[in-house]
């Protein structure tokens, strides 16, 4: 059993029933819908990252779904994840992105341990400079955020 | 799931550039130019940043705030304090993240107790209850584990106060505790219910003495927290909680470390 998917640029996916139902928004439509050979638009997914997702639910059809939330909060990344996830910035913002759309909670933890990798460790600058982010904090914010740092940092 | 993006009504376009399309149509003529401005200032590409007046150029504003604050949850909170200082957002996203909360309120409790709590929604579901019950005086609260009344005030000496600590997983996983019967222990000095805040005011070397038992645990929700019977042996966050643990002992008579910041 196959269910075809249309990217918001038009392009048809056509895809092993259980691989999409890794999605959990293409599931509750398969069972609210029925059997029905019209393709399930997607119109916040463009066909470069559907590609990307159906890559990973394919290889991730086994995997037992996880309900213990420390486990999840576990920032370790299998090495196959590892590598799937090494895309320019904006493509894995894209795929995050995507996994929250199609409610896809273990690649969308995936994409989040991902960034969060990325911001381990790293000063406020080297975080500005990896995102592109600009500094609109006010001298003042920021010595009131200093001070408060303090007070979270007291033990 | 955050399902943000969906949720979230798009905003019309101004009336003059629709006014611009309604003339094109009734005028029969060419209204590509008017659609190409529409899609230049629409285009999710090119978001400008409103506090900063800059283009968005690596999408830092495509993710929603919930997306953000789901990221950071993955950091140890000594990495996402230092997060704050990224930017306004950044800061606001830290700040109101309800995984960082109970960390961040005893820094700004100052800063939100002359503000209208029930404006602000946010002191009316983290507030220490038990403790500003039975044990506020002039100012100061008591230690909920040694019982003294330390001489700092938080408004004067910061962190030297006695400050509320989250210990709702300490406290779930020791009601999970089983005796020799398999009945469960619930904890000794108070009966929680789902939907306490599960705070505990604690002096300084007190809060020391706690963290050095329990390490940083990473971020979770109150709200996530429910009461089950586990059979297993209790574990917090991948670090094993000793199932009796010499923090919190209801019945000590008095602080073994003989601080001389508490003062009974």
């Amino acid at each position: 059993m196959s269910v075809r998917l249309l990217s918001s640029d038009s392009e048809d996916f056509t895809v092993a029933k259980e691989v999409a139902e890794r999605s959990m928004l293409i599931k509750n439509m398969l069972e609210d819908v029925g059997d029905n050979d019209n393709p399930i638009p997607l119109p916040n997914v463009t066909a470069k990252i559907l590609r990307k997702v159906i890559e990973w639910c394919e290889h991730h059809l086994g995997d037992p779904v996880t309900n213990d939330e420390n486990e999840r909060r576990n920032t370790e990344i299998d090495e196959w994840d590892q590598k799937f996830m090494e895309v320019d910035q904006e493509t894995l913002f894209d795929i995050i992105l995507a996994a929250n759309y199609l409610d896809i909670k273990p690649l969308l933890d995936v994409g989040c341990k991902t960034v969060a990798n990325m911001i381990k460790g790293k000063t406020a600058e080297e975080i500005r400079k990896i995102f592109n982010i600009v500094n609109d904090l006010t001298p003042e914010e920021e010595a009131q955020i200093r001070k408060e740092n303090e007070w979270a940092e007291d033990r | 799931m955050f399902n943000v993006v969906l949720d979230k009504p798009q905003p019309l376009p101004p009336s003059n550039i629709m006014n611009d399309i309604g003339k094109s149509l009734i005028s029969g003529g060419n209204f590509q130019p008017v659609i190409k401005t529409i899609i230049q200032k629409y285009n999710p590409q090119s978001l400008i940043d409103s506090r900063t007046q800059l283009p968005d150029v690596l999408g830092h504003s495509k993710l929603p705030e919930l997306l953000w604050a789901h990221i950071l949850q993955y950091l140890p909170f000594s990495t996402a304090v230092h997060c704050r200082l990224v930017s306004y957002r950044w800061n606001y996203v830290i700040q109101r993240s309800p995984a960082w909360f109970h960390r961040m309120w005893p820094a700004q409790r100052n800063r939100y107790f002359g503000v209208n709590r029930y404006t602000t929604g946010l002191l009316c579901t983290t507030l220490p209850f038990h403790s500003l019950l039975n044990s506020y005086v002039n100012g100061r609260f008591m230690c909920d584990n040694c019982f003294t009344y330390p001489k700092f005030t938080a408004s004067k000496h910061g962190p030297q106060a006695v400050l509320p600590v989250f210990i709702g997983p300490i406290l779930h996983a020791r009601y999970t505790d089983i005796d020799n019967e398999g009945i469960p222990i619930p904890p000794a000095f108070f009966i929680p219910s789902p939907g306490d805040p599960y705070f505990a005011n604690l002096c300084l070397p007190c809060r020391r003495d706690f963290f050095s038992y329990h390490p940083e645990p990473m971020p979770s929700c109150p709200s996530d927290m429910t009461i089950t019977m586990k059979t297993s042996k209790p574990k917090l966050c991948g670090v094993q909680v000793p199932a009796e643990g010499p923090w919190i002992q209801p019945q000590r008579p008095s602080n073994p470390r003989g601080d001389s910041d508490c003062s009974p």
